[in-house]
Formats: C-alpha cells, structure tokens, sequence
C-alpha cells in the first residue's frame, strides 16, 4: 500500500514490476513537459509531441 | 512475489490521479517524483486503478508518504459474537514496516483508532495506519510523527460495545 497526501493506492504484489516500469516511462516523459513547461511551452503541443500516441 | 527489488522501486512513486483512463502512461532508488502508480493500475487494468477512495491523510501532513504492505483488520460490531476473536488486541499485531489497514463497520460513530493506539503501533514498528472508518487525537498522531489515514477525525472515543 502506497499513501501520501493525493491519498491511498494498493499495488497487488504480482504487478509491481509492471507498475514500476509504467511509472518510470511516464516519469521520464513528465519530467520533459516540466521543462518546456516552465520555458514557456503550451501544453497542447507537448502532449502531441512528448506523450505516445494510443 | 514481487522481488524486493521491484519493491524498493516501486517505493519511490507517489499515488496519483487515476481519473483520467485515457491517460498514458528497476530497479533502484527510482524517485520520489513519480507519481504515477494509479495510472499504471489503470493501464494494467486494475480495478480503480488500486485507490482507495474517500480516505485521506490526517498526519503527518504534506509532506508525509508511506508505503508498505498491508496487516488487514475487519472490525464488526458488538453484537456480531460468532467472528472469530483474536488472542490479543488487534494493535498488537502491527508489525515491523508493515501498514495496518482496519475496515470499521459503517455507520457507527465512534473512533476506532487513537493516540494510545498509534503509539503501540509505532513502537512495533509500523509505518502507518489506514483506516476505513474513524479516528481521533490527530495532533497526537503528528506531534509523535505517525502517519494516520481515515474518513474523518472526531471525538468520540469507542464505547465498550464497540470494542472488537
């Protein structure tokens, strides 16, 4: 079980390496719109060019 | 069993909003930042993305984050006197890095969980408590630096028919 101040999520144990490896692909995308972000960057482009598309 | 490497990995990441199903989404000391579990649950297709809505954290307060496995407690009322009983006070059974997570029954208003009891729990060693229901002293709690998530804080301490 994971809690902090958003609030509770459980992790069943046969997908947590599943989960880690979904968070730190999206971590390393996040961390990239911060930076353009804080350049100056608009959020609709960067989702189109930063996030995988579906 | 998850290894104790993905474990130690997973540790790093936040909760986070699970809201948004559209949304996108090893090893060691991965980092605090992430906050991206919930959407990876709801990827994996994991029902609500594992969250456990409605409580929220009372102590330590914002900057506070635990993570842990779970010690399950299903308190029942009373009057309920065919559950089984336990040899010793559910509290006791908190144990080293382990998060205690209590299901009290709905409805009741009274506090199943309090300063004594955060005490206890923090001396064996528990990370924090979890709570499906209600409990008081929060500036106890945060004044002896115990994580507490619930419902809602109140007052009123339980009586001795709510005793479990």
């Amino acid at each position: 079980m994971i809690g902090d101040e958003d609030g509770v999520v459980v992790t069943p144990q046969s997908l947590v390496e599943q989960v880690v490896a979904l968070c730190q692909e999206r971590a390393e995308i996040d961390e990239k719109m911060f930076i353009e972000l804080r350049k100056g960057g608009a959020m609709g482009d960067l989702i189109k060019s930063l996030r995988k598309e579906k | 069993m998850a290894s104790p490497r993905a474990l130690e990995a997973l540790r790093k990441f936040t909760t986070c909003d699970v809201s948004d199903p559209n949304e996108e989404t090893n090893a060691f000391r991965v980092l605090q930042i992430f906050s991206q579990i919930g959407d990876a649950l709801v990827k994996l297709k994991y029902p609500y993305g594992g969250f456990l809505d409605g409580i929220k954290m009372f102590s330590p307060g914002s900057t506070g984050r635990v993570f842990g496995p779970a010690i399950t407690v299903q308190m029942v009322e009373a009057s309920n006197t065919s559950a089984p009983k336990l040899e010793k006070h559910f509290v006791d059974h908190n144990e080293e890095g382990s998060i205690m997570y209590i299901q009290q029954p709905k409805g009741l208003p009274s506090a199943c969980w309090g300063g004594l009891m955060s005490t206890r729990a923090k001396f064996l060693g528990a990370q924090a408590v979890m709570i499906d229901g209600r409990m008081r002293d929060v500036n106890e709690h945060r004044e002896m630096g115990f994580p507490v998530i619930s419902l809602i804080a109140i007052i009123v301490c339980s009586t001795v028919k709510m005793e479990c």
